[in-house]
């Protein structure tokens, strides 16, 4: 076996932030319009982060979302499925930030019907706002960030992800696809100090599905260990958490913020 | 603010195992947010460094000497934390380690051997559960934090009863998040990964154990102090939609398996780079 060098660990971080602090850090959220996304980008600023956002599509109400979240910094209207358009953006907003830690993406085509019902051209479309989407974003964003610069790159996912839902095929199977894109980019980066990992959330005051009645509203709600759905503001701060220095030893994991949801039978 | 939710001012956490390695590493970290620390386990001395170093953090320390094998001791740890603090907002059960169990063929365990791993890695974490519920349900909720091992999410031949106690710990995170989220007391387990064992004294020794590090995904050990910020994450109200959960930090080595370590399938061998 040859003598190896190891990568070496980074520097220890004392006192209340701990390095969870994300001063001097340069983040683009991908797809910033969705309730989730928007929440992300107002942590990453709180914490200390300089914040450029891309819309997930570029229909006209995402690009008036997109208005909003960027709150006067860098945004471009974005196709995510479009590698080409991805790729511009990501140079372009690098630039702007004046360089690139993080990379943040919340994939959001959602597409509800039974199987038998889901033709190719409704497949295709929710494959390319899902994983599509994401491969783009870290291949783009892969390419920019740094070496031995604790890199980030993070998906934000929703249950389907890892569990079944009945008329949810296509869907799930997208945002499922995700769970192995980070797995084998996190062997892949690994080593440049660059770590990928998937933060998947559970029912969200946001999340659509889940029934218009306050009786299907409570029957929902039993289902939820913790009785409450989450707010996007509470999804943020593991967001922070992982675009930071602090988490530079996690890496290809799916973690799970849903009020105990996906540990139920 | 969002960095303010990760603060534990005016908090207090009872971390057991807190004498070494990740436990001590713990301990800091959450002494560094603001929370006063009971530091427990087995070894005075090694409980009074932690503590000296989370009092030149400004905080308060207690240490309890405790054998967490024994529910009683756990159940004196937590009245001994009340007795003196009144109130306990987090319990982090973390104490645990390899045992003679592990080196002994299967075969040939014997019924001591077999329950003294298991009690030390499994059970503690029961004994320590069952002994802070009453309180954190009298309070009006809480947060207990357990410790598995990523060897009880793949087979480790060379910890075969250390990895079946600690995916125990997985299950009863799981199983205990559910029954008490209604309670508002949340569970979730840390699932460290490969880290180097501060217990390393030699320089030489610690070198050739770094460079067996680089054939790891992340190209290196965790170091004990990073498992900190995500004892943090839990502890603080940062976490507040989290329970059940068991987050790996590993570096990417339960990601990984499927090949060996630095196996590149483009030219089917291991890369030295």
């Amino acid at each position: 076996m040859p003598q190896r060098t190891p990568v070496p660990p980074p520097p220890v971080r004392e006192g209340f932030q701990q390095g969870f602090d994300l001063d001097g850090r340069r983040a683009i959220v991908y797809g910033a319009e969705w309730p989730v996304g928007r929440a992300v980008v107002e942590a990453l600023r709180e914490g200390g982060a300089s914040v450029g956002v891309t819309s997930a599509t570029t229909a006209g109400e995402a690009l008036f979302a997109l208005k909003k979240a960027a709150a006067g910094g860098p945004s471009e209207a974005v196709d995510l499925s479009n590698a080409r358009n991805v790729q511009v953006a990501t140079k372009k907003l690098k630039k702007d930030l004046g360089g690139l830690d993080v990379a943040l993406v919340a994939p959001n085509t959602y597409f509800a019907a039974p199987l038998a019902k889901t033709d190719e051209v409704a497949l295709a479309e929710v494959i390319a706002g899902n994983l599509t989407a994401v491969f783009n974003v870290f291949r783009s964003a892969g390419r920019e960030l740094q070496d031995g610069e604790s890199g980030r790159l993070i998906a934000l996912l929703d249950a389907p992800a890892v569990r079944g839902v009945a008329n949810l095929s296509a869907y799930s199977a997208a945002q499922a696809g995700v769970v192995g894109l980070v797995r084998s980019v996190s062997q892949e980066f690994g080593r440049r100090g660059v770590t990928a990992n998937a933060l998947v959330s559970g029912w969200l005051e946001s999340t659509p599905g889940r029934g218009e009645s306050d009786g299907g509203e409570s029957e929902l709600l039993r289902h939820i260990p913790l009785r409450r759905f989450g707010r996007a503001d509470e999804i943020a701060p593991l967001a922070v958490y992982l675009a930071s220095a602090a988490s530079g030893n996690i890496n290809g994991q799916t973690i799970q913020i849903d009020g105990g949801l996906l540990k139920r039978a | 603010m969002v960095l303010e939710r990760l603060s534990m001012q005016g908090r207090r956490a009872v971390i057991t195992g807190a004498g070494r390695g990740l436990g001590r590493a713990m301990a800091l970290s959450l002494a560094d947010a603001g929370a006063d620390i009971v530091c427990a386990a087995r070894t005075q001395s090694e409980l009074d460094e932690t503590a000296q170093a989370v009092r030149d953090r400004g905080r308060d320390a207690l240490t309890v000497v405790t054998d967490v094998t024994r529910s009683s001791q756990v159940d004196g740890l937590v009245q001994q934390s009340l007795a003196a603090w009144g109130s306990i907002d987090v319990f982090i059960a973390n104490a645990g380690a390899n045992t003679v169990a592990d080196t002994r063929d299967p075969a040939e365990l014997t019924d001591e051997e077999w329950a003294e791993s298991v009690t030390l890695n499994f059970s503690s974490a029961f004994y320590s559960a069952r002994a802070i519920i009453p309180h954190f349900r009298e309070r009006g909720g809480g947060n207990l934090i357990t410790v598995s091992s990523r060897t009880a999410l793949r087979a480790t031949p060379e910890a075969f009863t250390y990895g079946a106690a600690k995916a125990g710990i997985v299950a009863l995170t799981q199983s205990l998040a559910e029954r008490l989220a209604p309670e508002n007391i949340r569970v979730n387990c840390i699932v460290p990964g490969p880290y180097l064992r501060e217990t390393l004294h030699d320089a030489a020794e610690i070198d050739t154990a770094r460079a067996r590090g680089r054939a790891l995904p992340a190209g290196r050990f965790g170091e004990a102090w990073e498992i900190g910020p995500l004892a943090l994450y839990l502890a603080s109200d940062a976490s507040s939609y989290m329970t059940g959960e068991a987050f790996v930090a590993d570096g990417g080595r339960l990601a990984s398996g499927a090949v060996p370590l630095g196996w590149d399938v483009t030219s089917g061998a291991i890369v030295s780079d």
